[in-house]
């Protein structure tokens, strides 16, 4: 009976710890402090799912982006507002980080237009960010399942003149090193708060 | 329906959209130059029509789509070329398509007469431009009064009264005029020093400065907000900077040519020849 406030001490000292010195070694309690993103409580876990990439290779999400800060977003390639805005902003923010967080940043894009967002098409959309950005693509069941773990809804169709737009959550998900999103990216989050948070989650998560 | 342009964060699309705010602020004008004009019982000639047709159609293409509506709420290059039109290419033709007389007429009005007196001093001109040129590009500043209509027009709006402002002391006739052609070249040579400011944090910021054009959806997917927000810097200073240099020339030939015509008269002193004086 006696170790539990001993354990609580102990535990709020290691956060102080992992706040403080956050390279140390040791288990690391995720601090999402000073992030310009809001925070998810509780945080999200890193979804289970196996979608293709656009070389046509099956991509197991939680084992290949196990140890790297992810950044999961869902979108489509025709989006004409916020998919591109999000993605631009993302690679512009790597291209002014060094190799040391764009080494332990993947950027994960999964379509929720799959019917027009052949793999061909996320590559060249995705080339134009960057060509390290990864691509997505899988049956509608696939994804839907992919966006249900991740707690968001099931994208809608609208229909325009000659065209139609999807609709779909328009925020970015970043899981740290502990399989779980803490912070989420939403709309509005500008170049400046992604530099500032991408070193932060790299260093904390 | 929208009446004047501001950033609205829908998608662009290339197909003509209607302004009605735009084309009545733009009849509007045209009506008070024609009143001014017969009121003062001038018949205007080309040239002034043709200054006059500049004018308005500057301020017309500044303001309409596409580009007022591309610079309102997508492309800070756009934003830049809004300010170019309404600040140094509308206001000098304006000015120089009133015939001489009607600015007599005015500047006895016992409304307009002291305003334009008064706004023909160099330091009110100067003042003024540099104040709202540095004002309109604060980012928070541009942020906010973008989102709105009323906002947008009031940020249109200075940039056109700026304009009026700065050339307005170098353009009065005589009666007005308060400084020589040197002080002229002098004033105009000063007005391009606080462009300087907006511009090379344009030019050279590490981020995007204004979230409306960051956030704004993509007109063309390989012009980066940033490089969007270089070249509107790089407009503002070197195709900003062309009237007023293009005035610059025109008072220092015009001078020029003047001294030519009518030299100035000797002092008899310089008369003497050195053997005179030895």
């Amino acid at each position: 009976m006696r170790l539990r406030p001993i354990l609580c001490v102990a535990a709020t000292l290691l956060v102080v710890a992992s706040s403080c010195k956050p390279s140390s070694s040791g288990p690391r309690v995720f601090n999402p402090d000073g992030l310009t993103g809001p925070t998810i409580t509780p945080p999200v876990p890193k979804p289970d799912f196996v979608l293709s990439t656009t070389d046509g290779k099956p991509f197991d999400f939680r084992k290949e982006t196990a140890g790297y800060v992810t950044l999961l977003f869902f979108g489509y390639t025709h989006c004409p507002d916020v998919c591109p805005v999000h993605m631009a902003n993302v690679a512009a923010a790597l291209a002014k980080l060094g190799p040391e967080v764009n080494g332990a940043v993947k950027v994960v894009f999964v379509t929720t237009d799959p019917a027009r967002d052949t793999p061909a098409v996320i590559r060249a959309w995705l080339d134009k960010f960057d060509p390290r950005f990864i691509g997505l693509t899988g049956d509608s069941l696939a994804i839907l399942d992919a966006l249900k773990q991740t707690r968001m809804g099931a994208p809608t169709r609208e229909q325009a003149d000659t065209t139609y737009y999807v609709g779909h959550a328009a925020f970015v998900l970043a899981f740290t090193r502990d399989n779980l999103a803490h912070v989420v990216y939403p709309f509005g989050i500008r170049q400046a708060d992604w530099v500032h948070d991408l070193k932060l989650l790299v260093k904390e998560g | 329906m929208q009446w004047w342009c501001s950033a609205t964060g829908r998608p662009w699309t290339w197909s003509w959209t209607a302004y009605p705010g735009v084309w009545l602020f733009v009849l509007l004008l045209g009506l008070w130059y024609w009143r001014g004009v017969h009121r003062a019982g001038e018949r205007p000639s080309r040239r002034e029509t043709t200054w006059f047709a500049v004018g308005l159609v500057s301020v017309w293409m500044a303001l309409d789509w596409p580009i007022g509506a591309l610079g309102a709420g997508y492309l800070a290059s756009f934003h830049t070329i809004t300010y170019i039109l309404l600040s140094f290419i509308a206001p000098p033709s304006l000015i120089l398509a009133v015939p001489d007389r009607v600015i007599r007429q005015a500047l006895d009005h016992h409304l307009w007469g002291p305003v334009l007196r008064n706004a023909a001093r160099p330091w009110v001109g100067l003042g003024a431009f540099d104040a709202i040129v540095l004002l309109t590009h604060v980012p928070s500043v541009i942020d906010t009064m973008m989102r709105f209509q009323m906002g947008a027009l009031l940020v249109d709006l200075a940039w056109l009264v700026g304009g009026f402002l700065l050339w307005w002391p170098v353009m009065s006739p005589p009666p007005a005029a308060r400084i020589n052609r040197p002080m002229k070249m002098a004033y105009l040579f000063l007005s391009t020093i606080a462009p300087i400011i907006p511009s090379a944090f344009l030019t050279f910021a590490d981020y995007p400065l204004y979230a409306t054009y960051e956030l704004a959806p993509r007109i063309f997917p390989l012009l980066t907000a940033q490089q969007d927000q270089q070249v509107a810097g790089l407009l503002m200073k070197l195709i900003g900077d062309l009237p007023v240099w293009f005035g610059f020339g025109v008072i220092f030939f015009r001078w020029a040519r003047e001294e030519e015509r009518h030299p100035p008269p000797v002092h008899p002193d310089a008369m003497r020849s050195p053997g005179v004086i030895g």
